[in-house]
């Protein structure tokens, strides 16, 4: 995962995002109690969302407390502990991704790059077998995952095959934390919409990088190589990603975290999707403040 | 040769898209291609595949652009494409600085990060 899926913050209340902050801290605690303290490094935003999201469908008690920074202990912070299994399971997410991501770094990077990965392999090997423990279904669909998104990229498929390994692998890790009551067709087309989403982001992030190394990216045969053209061409495909995301994810019975998670799908998604698709290629950076009318008028 | 869609609508309605798609993908010489691609392209929608569902789409639209039942179907399909899902950003638009009102400058930063461009 690679952390496209933020709150759009200045929309939050400040209870809101104290609780998403809570999650994230308790998310990190959470990885360095049960897989020891150099997970933390594997931390994402997007599994931060999986955890809440995880909280949210089931009705297990999760309370805040007031603590220290794990990673910083001069630092205080408020860190949600959850009775379930939540933060346990988007935990292993984390760290069984991340050990599949460095493996295809080592096979396909530069040669700085399958360095640091081998060494960071090294690093996490523990973390990685205790995850493996707990959790033998998720490494057996991310293993999947990786070897269908290798096979893909050989092929140069298009668009939809492209994402398809990746959507998949996140519509299974939502239908397998899926309490009974729920629909799980439904909360596995909104994980598959969620995987698509943050695949074609990431390619969306990647392309210029992807064209000069001449490496595989879903857009790149699109408008041929015209970055800008492109984009507005990514920007249309995301749309409707996130147009399917959104009919399945109104459809969830959610029962906490609705007004963040409702942010992050309503609002970061919009916001997020603009910044990688168009701002970047603007001269004038757009900043989040920009967003305001009030500013427009000042201006 | 049949002109029946039964088969492939019984296998969507059982959520068999792969199958429909197979089955569909074989009937490259069906004298109604604009209905084969109209199919495909609902079996390409449930399975996730918006692209090539939206080409599927197009496809049946331009081979019979009288038939409402396809227009519709592709222009549902292509009006995701060009407006954002969200809206236009509105709410997130109508909400105002933070600012203003909060009087710890230093809480505010970390939510809105937005004191340097004041």
């Amino acid at each position: 995962m690679f952390g496209y899926l933020q709150p759009f913050r200045e929309e939050l209340k400040m209870k809101d995002y104290k609780l998403y902050k809570s999650v994230y801290c308790g998310l990190c605690r959470s990885l360095s109690k049960s897989y020891g303290l150099k997970s933390s490094l594997t931390l994402s935003y997007d599994c931060t969302v999986l955890a809440m999201l995880y909280m949210s469908l089931h009705d297990t008690p999760c309370s805040v407390k007031k603590g220290k920074c794990t990673v910083n202990p001069l630092k205080k912070c408020m860190i949600c502990t959850c009775e379930g299994d939540a933060l346990r399971f988007a935990g292993a997410v984390s760290v069984i991704m991340s050990w599949h991501k460095l493996k295809d770094t080592m096979n396909d990077g530069g040669l700085f790059k399958k360095a640091a990965a081998f060494f960071l392999r090294i690093f996490l090997r523990g973390n990685y077998k205790r995850a493996l423990r707990n959790y033998p279904l998720i490494d057996e669909y991310t293993a999947e995952m990786m070897k269908q998104q290798n096979e893909a990229e050989k092929n140069d498929v298009g668009i939809d095959r492209a994402a398809d390994p990746t959507a998949t692998l996140i519509s299974r890790l939502c239908i397998m934390f899926c309490p009974e009551k729920t629909d799980r067709k439904t909360i596995g087309v909104f994980g598959y919409h969620v995987g698509r989403w943050i695949y074609l982001m990431d390619a969306c992030d990647d392309l210029e990088k992807d064209i000069k190394k001449k490496n595989f990216n879903p857009f790149k045969k699109k408008y041929n190589g015209d970055v800008k053209a492109t984009m507005q061409y990514c920007n249309e495909v995301l749309n409707m990603t996130a147009a399917q995301l959104i009919m399945a994810y109104e459809l969830l019975d959610l029962h906490r975290y609705k007004a963040i998670l409702d942010n992050i799908i309503y609002n970061g998604i919009t916001i997020q999707q603009k910044k990688y698709t168009f701002d970047r290629y603007n001269k004038k950076k757009t900043k989040d403040i920009d967003y305001y009318p009030a500013m427009d008028v000042h201006e | 040769m049949g002109y029946d869609f039964s088969n492939v609508i019984n296998l969507m309605n059982q959520g068999r898209y792969d199958d429909a798609e197979n089955i569909l993908i074989a009937m490259q010489n069906h004298p109604d291609q604009a209905r084969v691609n109209y199919y495909l392209a609902q079996v390409y929608l449930k399975k996730g595949w918006l692209e090539s569902a939206v080409e599927c789409a197009g496809k049946a639209y331009s081979l019979e652009p009288d038939n409402r039942e396809y227009t519709d179907f592709y222009n549902n399909l292509n009006s995701q494409r060009n407006v954002s899902a969200a809206g236009d950003n509105k709410a997130a638009k109508a909400a105002g600085c933070c600012c203003a009102a909060f009087e710890c400058g230093d809480c505010c930063c970390e939510v809105s990060e937005c004191l340097g461009s004041h």
